[in-house]
């Protein structure tokens, strides 16, 4: 028994030293952190914790989750260019890039929890979500984040049945990642009484697992703040002075320059990047493709539930594709319109707010090439961020 | 008190190493953790 004193006495010493560490890093990030910081698109950002919870609790910035029509925040109707300033009480936070889809955000948002009960944030959906296979495993694994998962698992607000249909869903995309991650997933979904006996057993270790990233995620984020030097400025946006029609004309004016080498309403730049060599291979490519049958509805629905189940006000944003694009390209517009209305549906069942912009696949300028939001589409996306929040 | 001197620096020494452990997983960024554990 004596022997074990010493070992004993090290795990409180540790206790308090980690107690201590914590604090003191929690406290800097919350310092250190500066509403402007919501501009950048930063990894560590996306897959911790603490950069969003210190933004939350300051309460002084809008969340927008969504995917890669985050990225070209130089755009002038971006959101974080256009409502760039500290004097009119609007600051966005972006989280997301490439690929983070349903599940990514859902896991975050479990991981959350009680930062985000009540909330107001922006969701950006896009119909590529739902192509037939949905998130494949390489691209859930680049933005997957074991530190949200556990946080996910931890969460004691959550549902056990919510936890074991997200557990069988990282199961599957996780194949040949972290084996913990993989074997904490199968005592969830499985759900049967030696699982469940398994987990109560080999809960401290998660527990202490979480505790630990979430530690080094604290170390990281405060090491970020301080290596930036914020410096104000000046966005077009006015409370008092901005006429959004206004704003649309102009808009068009800008997208009308800046696409004059093509007949989609494509962006010069990417037009000739991506598409001018291979236009004639583009005919008819995508005339078997469906956004109808997809595992990404199951995503959503389970976001969805989950944001019901955390208390949240999501305003969920529906955006259309390039219709003349993908009228060239044979994707046949019925299926379009038959997804647009499931998702209306979808989001209506659990009585969330949509703004709802299917309507625009003709509108020119609207998208700045065949998928992403352009000048007049952000135009229309800050107004209703605007109305939302106000 | 005397008798209780190597009990505390066996416990001091132990605190040590388990921090000292804890200290390199928490610096270390996350490809070099990939990096060591794909190692064995």
């Amino acid at each position: 028994m004596k022997r074990f004193i010493p070992l004993l006495l090290s795990l409180v010493v540790v206790y308090f030293v980690l107690s201590g560490v914590d604090k003191a890093f929690t406290s800097k990030v919350e310092s250190r952190y500066y509403p402007a910081f919501g501009d950048e698109l930063n990894d560590r950002k996306n897959q911790g914790m603490a950069l969003q919870e210190a933004a939350l609790k300051r309460g002084d910035s809008i969340p927008i989750y969504g995917s890669s029509e985050l990225s070209g925040t130089q755009k002038p109707y971006h959101p974080v260019t256009f409502f760039a300033s500290w004097d009119d009480g609007i600051q966005v936070n972006l989280v997301g890039r490439g690929y983070c889809q349903s599940l990514i955000h859902l896991i975050n948002f479990g991981a959350l929890g009680d930062s985000l009960q009540g909330k107001k944030i922006v969701v950006i959906i896009s119909p590529q979500w739902f192509s037939k296979y949905g998130l494949t495993a390489d691209n859930f694994k680049m933005n997957f984040s074991e530190q949200q998962y556990l946080a996910f698992m931890n969460n004691t607000q959550i549902s056990p049945e919510m936890k074991a249909a997200v557990a069988k869903r990282v199961q599957l995309l996780n194949q040949g990642g972290s084996p913990e991650v993989n074997y904490l997933s199968a005592l969830y979904s499985r759900g049967t009484g030696p699982a469940k006996g398994l987990r109560l057993l080999l809960n401290p270790y998660f527990q202490f697992e979480e505790y630990l990233l979430s530690l080094k995620d604290k170390v990281k984020s405060s090491e970020i703040l301080s290596a930036r030097n914020p410096s104000p400025r000046q966005g077009k946006y006015s409370k008092e002075k901005t006429n959004w029609d206004q704003e649309r004309k102009i808009a068009q004016s800008l997208g009308q320059a800046a696409t004059t080498n093509n007949s989609f309403s494509i962006e010069n730049g990417y037009y000739d990047k991506y598409i001018k060599d291979n236009l004639a291979a583009y005919k008819g490519k995508m005339k078997n493709d469906s956004y109808l049958e997809s595992p990404e509805y199951g995503d959503l629905e389970l976001l969805l539930k989950l944001c019901k189940e955390l208390e949240m006000k999501p305003l969920f944003v529906s955006v259309p594709v390039n219709g003349w694009w993908y009228d060239y390209c044979g994707f046949p517009r019925n299926d379009r319109e038959q997804y647009y209305a499931k998702i209306r549906q979808m989001i209506s069942s659990y009585g969330f707010e949509l703004a709802d912009f299917s309507g625009h696949e003709y509108d020119q300028y609207f998208l700045q090439d065949v998928m992403h939001l352009g000048w007049k589409g952000w135009v229309d996306i800050d107004e209703a961020i605007v109305s939302y929040f106000n | 008190m005397k008798r209780l001197y190597p009990i505390l620096i066996d416990g001091l020494l132990y605190s040590l190493v388990i921090l000292g452990i804890m200290l390199i997983y928490v610096l270390a960024e996350t490809n070099e953790v990939t990096f060591i554990y794909n190692q064995f």
